[in-house]
């Protein structure tokens, strides 16, 4: 499979001297284009990093980094944000919606970024705001919505241009329980419908059950990697604005119970397109494999 | 995200609105003031203003001869001269208290710089023994009294100019001058002998067709005095208080504390604005937005708060200019003005959204992830 982004021998350190962190230790990382992505692992891992600069965001100290066949840290200032405004969705913990703009917006924005027309940016926004099931409040500032009603807006907005490649980031952290579960449901069907990448960080078990691959992170290296595939359907419950907290995506609530809905395959790192034969579950592979 | 964020939004129009209100209202009595200084020469009705040499403006002029008078008279495209004296004179109330007025001894025949409108009474009876028009704003000082039991001066009065007793005949509409005095008019012949051994300025009247200034310069080839028209001794006038007096320096500090008071409230509060919206800048820069386009979403924001306080602004100077209009004080807007006023607005505006432009493009787009 073609891979969306690709990390090879990627460092980063923030800092200088004995202050200095090493954020990300020569990590490598191929994420399949069309799969969900899952980054996980304990607060300081490296996670946030990872994701920035998967996201063409963190110019890493050393190593190669390739999104969508570009190496987006090659390209003029000017060219990277044109290269993440046209091929990149953004999804935020906080959701960074602007205050002051309504929902539809705030979805029109990255439309217009890539030189839309206003009037194209609209129908495009009000359309995915539909899709999303906002279609009602399109008007609405962001502050009278719920975190649930920002977070679908915010994930409207990070689809509305059509990105290959979209970028979560704890999407479901601030959201209640299944509030968070309707977010993951959302994205997923979203993804599976274009084919679009989808990387997600989180600390949030419950979502892992959405998750065609998950890659733990430990102390700057990936230590592991699962790949799970979903049964067939599975991946577009219910739809959006689907309220009634039947859809039949998988949430979990351990990794245990994550290991019983699909067999996952652990691997290293190293060897993502070549699986270790294991057997061994999620939560059982807890050995960690540092990054040679 | 301004709109939004009310508190900055009001913080900044006030201070845009309090600047370009301070900036519009000081230059307007600026204007006012100095225009002051225009209107007994364009209340004059006289096409040629000539005085000594040296002189520097109507109160500031060393005595000419009468006989130049008629040397003025006498140079061709001339239709007539006559004398004008201009000088500070107290009046006295039938009470014994006293004003001080700006009195205007005209010739009693030309009657040439006279009153112009006549509110009660009429000019032509200047040339009655002991008479003196006043303007109205001298009838108002000259009153006796106060409140209810205030009474005004009238046609027919006796008032004391200096040391004589007169009658006045006449009141006309105000004469505003720079002194901010009140105004008596007096006919040189028929007044104390100061006023005929010595004559302060020339007016003169052009024959009808003829080029005043060509004939400014014959007067001036002719006599050797200084040969105005009209229009150009206002402007001596006016340009002469504009560079010998501390007045335009004194508005100038006002319009300056304007501009500063104005760029610290508007800029301190922008910056602050744009600090507290930092995160959502990266996440612009996140997603794409590159420095141009961030720095026209401040712009913009800047624009539309600087044009809301802009027009706050303005308008309050409008009314105060509306609410003195016709009183002492003195205040005169004009398109000029605003468009002076508006430029002072932009740069402000321009300032405050560099420095919060330049913040807002320095945000960090790897923020967004670590909130």
């Amino acid at each position: 499979m073609q891979a969306a982004a690709s990390l090879s021998g990627v460092s980063k350190s923030f800092g200088a001297g004995e202050a200095s962190v090493r954020a990300l230790r020569g990590v490598r990382l191929e994420v399949p284009a069309g799969a969900l992505m899952m980054v996980i692992g304990p607060s300081g891992c490296g996670k946030t990093t990872l994701v920035s600069v998967l996201a063409a965001i963190l110019r890493p100290d050393a190593g190669e980094v390739e999104v969508l066949g570009e190496r987006p840290f090659s390209l003029s200032p000017r060219a990277l944000a044109d290269f993440r405004a046209r091929h990149l969705g953004f999804v935020f913990q906080a959701f960074n919606l602007i205050p002051g703009l309504t929902a539809l917006e705030n979805v029109e924005l990255p439309a217009l970024l890539i030189g839309m027309s206003r009037m194209v940016a609209r129908e495009r926004a009000t359309m995915v705001l539909e899709r999303v099931g906002m279609g009602s409040r399109l008007g609405t500032y962001p502050q009278q919505l719920s975190g649930g009603q920002q977070q679908r807006v915010a994930i409207a907005r990070a689809i509305v241009h059509e990105p290959s490649l979209v970028v979560c980031d704890e999407p479901t952290s601030a959201l209640d329980q299944a509030t968070g579960r309707r977010a993951m449901i959302l994205l997923r069907s979203l993804a599976a419908e274009r084919g679009r990448t989808l990387i997600v960080v989180t600390h949030d078990q419950r979502a892992y059950g959405f998750a065609d691959r998950i890659a733990t992170m430990e102390d700057g290296h990936i230590v592991r990697i699962v790949r799970r595939r979903l049964p067939v359907g599975d991946s577009t419950p219910g739809g959006a604005g689907d309220d009634d907290g039947s859809a039949d995506a998988p949430v979990l609530g351990d990794a245990a119970q994550l290991a019983q809905l699909a067999p996952p395959v652990v691997t290293s790192p190293d060897s993502d397109t070549a699986p270790a034969a294991s057997t061994a579950s999620v939560a059982s592979a807890g050995t960690r494999k540092e990054h040679p | 995200m301004l709109v939004y964020d009310r508190t900055r939004l009001l913080g900044i129009v006030f201070g845009i609105a309090f600047s370009s209100l301070l900036m519009t209202q000081q230059l307007g009595v600026f204007l006012g003031v100095m225009e002051l200084s225009r209107h007994p020469v364009d209340a004059s009705r006289a096409d040629l203003w000539v005085a000594d040499p040296h002189a520097q403006m109507t109160t500031i002029s060393w005595p000419l001869r009468p006989a130049d008078v008629r040397r003025v008279a006498s140079v061709e495209g001339v239709a007539w001269a006559s004398a004008l004296n201009v000088r500070p004179e107290l009046v006295r109330r039938r009470d014994g208290t006293y004003e001080q007025c700006q009195m205007f001894s005209i010739d009693e025949r030309t009657l040439a710089g006279g009153p112009t409108a006549m509110l009660a009474g009429n000019a032509e009876d200047l040339r009655r023994p002991d008479a003196v028009v006043i303007d109205a704003e001298a009838a108002d000082h000259l009153a006796i009294g106060s409140g209810a039991s205030r009474i005004p001066v009238r046609v027919g009065d006796r008032v004391a100019v200096g040391e004589r007793e007169m009658t006045v005949v006449g009141i006309s509409r105000t004469l505003r001058n720079f002194q901010f005095q009140p105004v008596i008019w007096v006919a040189r012949g028929r007044h104390e002998a100061v006023e005929r051994r010595s004559v302060g300025f020339i007016l003169a009247g052009a024959v009808p067709g003829a080029d005043h200034e060509r004939l400014a310069r014959a007067v001036s080839s002719a006599t050797g005095l200084k040969a105005l028209t009209r229009d150009a001794f206002s402007d001596e006038n006016f340009i002469f208080l504009l560079i010998n007096t501390g007045i335009p320096a004194n508005f100038a500090i006002a319009v300056g504390l304007g501009f500063v008071v104005g760029l610290a409230i508007a800029g301190q509060t922008f910056l602050q604005f744009i600090n507290d919206h930092l995160r959502h800048f990266a996440a612009l820069k996140a997603m794409g937005a590159g420095t141009r386009t961030i720095m026209a979403m401040v712009c913009a924001q800047a624009l539309t708060a600087g044009a809301l306080g802009y027009g706050i602004g303005i308008g309050l100077a409008a009314l105060f200019d509306r609410a003195v209009h016709g009183t002492i004080l003195a205040s005169r807007l004009t398109p000029g003005l605003f468009a002076l006023t508006a430029g002072a607005t932009v740069v402000i505006v321009v300032i405050a959204a560099l420095f919060g432009g330049w913040r807002a493009t320095r945000a960090d787009p790897a923020t967004v992830f670590r909130s």
